[in-house]
């Protein structure tokens, strides 16, 4: 069998649920279980060592996550595309660089995406006007979709996370907001709020504090 | 004890708010420092919840291929 071909068995076959599509339901059943990610950071061990088979897994456990990040910031499905096989190709070369100890692989993945789509937003100069979109639409008030975490944890742990969030104080959401899915820096966050720099620092300290500590004690 | 400074580089680390130079300093000190790794990775969790709570959308499936061949497969 050739490697491609190998690569394309990997996928497990599984039965849709609720009209997901397949690769949504793999994610679901696989990432969200507790031996998850010792099997991220034995996989991102694999990929290291150029095992393209790892490689293929990977994609097949993070995809739905990465894809979902890029096409909230990028608001374009054709850019998000670019953008996740940039992050992917960039997995492939990067994975020794992973350190489970600073957290999860699919954080390491969120993050290494993000960071990717707000490269592309910066290069093609619509900033301004994502940022006024991230304002209207923040990442706490969506309830009217499937997200993310009803695919990797169920609805009812997905409602915990999504009150989390909405618990936390406006300003300080806005502000982590502003950050994660903007790319604002600290001190654009400043200006475009009309706030002192310190205030912003402090906001979004004591809101991912607090967001940790209510995912620690919910879930 | 982290101190609030720090707590704050910590959180504009995790949300990729550092500037370059900022990102490389802090990385510095986090390469040396267990009590802060361990509290990176608590608010990376936080940071991945944040991102979960995206509308779900599934990348389409001929992208998967195009992404193994990129790597040669």
């Amino acid at each position: 069998m050739s490697i491609y071909a190998q690569l394309n068995s990997t996928r497990l076959p599984s039965a849709p649920i609720a009209g997901w599509p397949r690769g949504i339901v793999f994610f679901a059943r696989t990432v969200n279980k507790p031996e998850a990610s010792d099997r991220d950071s034995e996989l991102l061990r694999q990929i290291a060592a150029g095992d393209r088979l790892a490689f293929a897994e990977f994609y097949d456990r993070h995809s739905p996550l990465m894809f979902s990040v890029a096409a909230k910031i990028l608001n374009d499905p054709g850019e998000a595309e670019d953008v996740l096989q940039e992050t992917f190709v960039q997995i492939w070369e990067k994975a020794a660089r992973f350190n489970p100890r600073l957290g999860k692989a699919a954080s390491w993945a969120a993050i290494l995406t993000r960071n990717r789509a707000i490269d592309k937003v910066r290069a093609s100069q619509r900033r301004s006007r994502l940022a006024e979109a991230s304002g209207r639409e923040q990442s706490g008030a969506q309830t009217w979709h499937d997200t993310v975490n009803d695919a990797l944890y169920g609805p009812d742990k997905a409602k915990l996370i999504q009150s989390a969030i909405q618990e936390l104080p406006p300003e300080q959401r806005r502000a982590i907001d502003l950050a994660y899915f903007s790319g604002l820096t600290q001190e654009e966050i400043a200006q475009k709020l009309n706030t002192p720099l310190g205030t912003i620092k402090a906001r979004i300290r004591r809101g991912l504090l607090k967001l940790r500590d209510q995912l620690e004690s919910r879930l | 004890m982290i101190d609030e400074r720090m707590q704050e580089q910590a959180s504009l680390h995790v949300l990729g708010a550092l500037s370059a130079s900022e990102a490389r300093a802090f990385k510095s000190v986090l390469h040396r420092d267990p009590e802060l790794q361990s509290f990176v990775a608590g608010l990376s969790a936080a940071t991945a919840a944040m991102a979960g709570a995206v509308p779900l959308a599934p990348p389409p499936p001929q992208l998967r291929d195009r992404v193994l061949a990129r790597i040669g497969g």
